[in-house]
């Protein structure tokens, strides 16, 4: 449990620095360990890190080294989203004797958490033209002044000019004047500047200087500044002490005597400057550009591109280079156009401070990514800038040059519309007409019309014809399974033969009644059948009337009732009948029926 | 194709004429082979002789076009084209190479002030041949009848089975409909085009009659009628006119 809580409150403690705040890195390098005396050593102390705001490192104090500011750089990038950004802080080391020194862990604090370098050894050598500059001094201490007096050292600060414009540069010039050797570093309070912009201007200089014929030695130190408002600015005094071994005990000491050194006491030396008084001048209204950067200097524009040539969404980088003298950092990053075509956004920058001849320059550099949305020849226009130039008093426009690029790919529309696929379009150019066919036959005849071929009628009359049958068939045995009277009258004829044919055996065994029983139910039957009726038990006037409504010829109803007067008569008195008269009504019986299947239906 | 390969069959059933093919096969070979050397006159020569004798099909008046276009003649060859397509209405090689000659024309003419239903109506119509419409009129009678005899035999009066008799009814009448247009386009509308370079059409038959408007090779035209050597054509633009038969190939 206890183990648990400690590891909880080490993460409650550790977590924020590394949840919430952002890291950062920070890290020291030095152009080289080894160096002489009084040669320079850089250092650079490296911050970088996501955030916008990098935290700056104190100015390093080290020992047995004079440190001045040498100016920072400043870089962004921007890379998939995340801004990369670093800060160089660049110091000038100037060895002040020879031995092995360390240069100690540099920290610097962010967001709770410390953050330190590593050590760095640095070599000391005897400096190789110190043995001239020595004997020069020597020379200068020959001419001797031992004694101690406040004109043994004193300072001044110059300014290079008295009326300046807003953001302008001006120069400061401290100058220690030194007529005898010091063995120790003396203290230095840089003036008071306030409403300037400060920036060291490294490296001191030292040289040999007469001033009312007496030799000095000369350590000199320049500082720009840049006013950031109008109106009347005092640079404050500068002080420098001294402290008082190097004032007391010059007499019992030779040049190389400093191992005495710490042997007397006494007062330490204040030499102070005198303020200075400046004009700022307000950058003049006249003549000033609307789209006006704020940028005082003078300055050279130029702009590349990455390449003339490229596919839809890839971006195209335009770099605007601002490069001249001038505060650098304060250079406003020029106006973006607005293209219907591109997306186009700005895509990293950097600066690079120059100090070259105690002028504050550089070079700053904006990208910007145009990124096309569809393909075709486009030109983008030039970047412009402006700046005042104090040193004529004017404003100037700066312009940078226009690019024409060719884009190629598929827009972003069509993208869309193919849903994501990328495919290339084949098109057909024909130049030609396409070839013959060969290979199939070119002589048969195509030319005949089925339509009017016999051949259409018989297929389309087979399967009408098909139905008629079908449906007469139909109908027929319809008729045959529902109507009665139809089956009656199909089945007429039929019945009556059989009937005859009963008569016929009765005729050859010679049962006359039977026969002409036979005869005369085949008749009525018939009649019955054909009609649809029950003849049986109808009288003779019954049936001449229904032989009348269907139109019967008069001779066949005589020769009916005819019969069926026989028929009657052999069955009551059979025995006057002979086979001839009963073989004659049975073909009569036949040819009765026969007959009225031919006239009656 | 499928009723299609069918009826090639019953045609060729019903050609005795086929006898006398083997030479003009032999003819037809000969041509090929010349249009394949870049000979296209000669070629065309070959292939006019098998038409000369009466032949008529999809393949010769595809070849015949396609020697015509290559001796420049634009309006022949797009007659040809048209000729070749009433055999073989979705022949991708006759339709591109007519689309490429009607590119090469001069004149080029919106049809007016005809309907898009009709438009329409007749690319269906057009876009199977006479016989293919003949045979699926047939096949859907067939079914039609086989339907009604199932009916009437078995006096399955149901719903499902009266609607698909009803059904192949209404394809029956529309199928004969379409046969019935398309045989009258392809064969009782007499078409012309227009193969000499440019040419004036006339007011009248004679050349005395006053110029309407200018037309060149290869426009085509509806022939409404013919009299003493004139054609009277009405082109797609509805404009009106008399053009010499000499001017004129009929399609």
């Amino acid at each position: 449990m206890r183990l648990l809580r400690i590891v909880a409150i080490v993460m409650l403690i550790v977590a924020p620095a590394t949840l919430f705040g952002g890291e950062i890195s920070f890290s020291a390098d030095v152009n080289t360990t080894e160096a002489a005396v009084s040669e320079p050593i850089t250092l650079e102390l490296t911050v970088s890190g996501s955030e916008q705001n990098l935290p700056e490192p104190a100015s390093p104090d080290i020992d047995g080294f004079d440190v001045f500011g040498a100016g920072r750089s400043q870089q962004f990038s921007f890379v998939n989203g995340v801004t990369q950004s670093s800060v160089i802080h660049r110091f000038m080391l100037v060895p002040r004797q020879e031995g092995s020194f360390t240069i100690p862990p540099m920290e610097l604090r962010y967001e709770g958490k410390t953050y330190s370098t590593k050590p760095i050894k640095i070599t000391v050598t005897q400096a190789a033209s110190s043995g001239n500059r020595q004997s020069q001094r020597s020379t200068g201490q020959s001419s001797g002044r031992r004694e101690s007096s406040s004109d043994d050292y004193f300072v001044e600060t110059v300014v290079d000019k008295d009326t300046i414009y807003v953001n302008e540069q001006l120069t400061l010039t401290f100058r220690f004047y030194q007529g005898k050797r010091l063995f120790s570093q003396p203290e230095y309070n840089a003036p008071s500047a306030t409403g300037f912009w400060v920036e060291d201007l490294p490296p001191q200089k030292n040289y040999y200087k007469t001033v009312k014929g007496r030799d000095y030695y000369v350590a000199e130190v320049k500082t720009g500044l840049f006013p950031t408002s109008p109106g009347v600015k005092t640079i404050g005094e500068a002080v420098l002490t001294l402290k008082g071994e190097d004032i007391t005990s010059i007499f019992d000491r030779d040049f190389f005597g400093f191992f005495d050194r710490g042997r007397s006491q006494s007062k330490p030396m204040r030499l102070a400057t005198r303020p200075i008084e400046v004009v700022v001048l307000p950058l003049p209204a006249d003549g000033k550009p609307a789209d006006y950067s704020g940028s005082v200097g003078r300055f050279k524009m130029s702009t590349s591109i990455d390449k003339f040539e490229v596919e839809v969404n890839q971006p195209v980088t335009v770099t605007i280079k601002l490069s001249g003298t001038g505060n650098i950092k304060t250079l406003a990053e020029p106006a973006i156009p607005d293209l219907e075509d591109f997306r186009v956004f700005s895509s990293g920058k950097s600066e690079n401070v120059s100090k070259a001849g105690y002028v504050v320059g550089g070079s700053k550099s904006f990208e910007v990514a145009f990124v096309p949305k569809r393909p075709g020849t486009f030109t983008i226009p030039a970047m412009s800038s402006n700046y005042f130039d104090p040193s004529d008093g004017k404003y100037k426009t700066l312009a940078g040059r226009s690019f024409d690029i060719t884009v190629t790919g598929v827009s972003n529309e069509e993208i869309a519309a193919q849903s994501g696929r990328t495919t290339e379009r084949m098109d057909l150019v024909a130049t030609d007409i396409r070839y013959i066919i060969t290979g199939k036959s070119g002589s048969g005849d195509q030319s005949g019309l089925f339509v009017f071929s016999p051949l259409f009628i018989v297929v389309n009359l087979l399967p009408i014809a098909a139905l008629v049958i079908v449906f007469a068939v139909r109908r027929h045995r319809d008729r045959l399974a529902g109507d009665v009277g139809y089956r009656r009258l199909r089945r007429a004829v039929k019945m009556a033969r059989v009937r005859l044919a009963q008569a016929d055996r009765h005729l050859k065994q010679n049962e006359a009644d039977k026969f002409y029983t036979e005869i005369s139910r085949a008749l009525h039957e018939y009649i019955g059948d054909k009609f649809n009726i029950s003849a049986h038990g109808m009288t003779r006037l019954q049936l001449e009337k229904l032989f009348s409504d269907h139109h019967a010829p008069e001779n066949l109803q005589a020769r009916f009732f005819e019969i069926v007067a026989t028929c009657d008569e052999g069955r009551f008195s059979p025995a006057s009948h002979s086979g001839e008269k009963m073989r004659e009504a049975l073909k009569e019986s036949e040819n009765l029926i026969v007959e009225f299947e031919d006239t009656v239906k | 194709m499928r009723f299609g390969s069918l009826l090639i069959l019953i045609c060729l059933a019903l050609a005795s004429v086929a006898q006398a093919s083997d030479a003009l096969e032999h003819d037809f070979e000969i041509a090929n082979s010349l249009y394949q050397q870049g000979d296209y006159t000669g070629a065309l020569e070959n292939y006019r002789k098998v038409a000369a004798s009466g032949v008529d099909n999809a393949v010769l008046h595809y070849n015949i076009g396609n020697s015509y276009f290559k001796t420049g003649q634009l309006g022949e060859a797009i007659a040809s084209y048209h000729k070749a397509l009433r055999f073989d209405p979705r022949n991708d090689d006759i339709r591109a190479n007519l689309r490429f000659a009607k590119q090469q024309m001069i004149d080029k003419i919106d049809p007016t002030a005809v309907s898009p239903l009709w438009m329409w109506y007749k690319s269906l119509v057009l876009n199977y041949t006479a016989n293919e419409w003949a045979v699926m009129s047939s096949v859907l009678l067939f079914l039609l009848l086989f339907m009604l005899i199932y009916i009437v035999w078995t006096r399955n009066r149901q719903f499902v089975v009266k609607s698909i008799a009803v059904g192949l009814l209404i394809l029956f009448v529309c199928s004969g409909i379409c046969t019935g247009v398309n045989v009258r386009l392809n064969f009782y509308s007499p078409r012309g085009a227009i193969v000499v370079p440019e040419v004036s059409i006339k007011a009248g038959p004679g050349e005395d009659f006053g110029e309407q408007f200018v037309a060149h090779e290869g426009l085509t035209f509806d022939i409404l009628k013919q009299e003493s050597g004139w054609y009277l054509g009405v082109f797609d633009n509805r404009l009106k006119g008399w053009i010499r038969v000499s001017d004129a190939a009929k399609i």
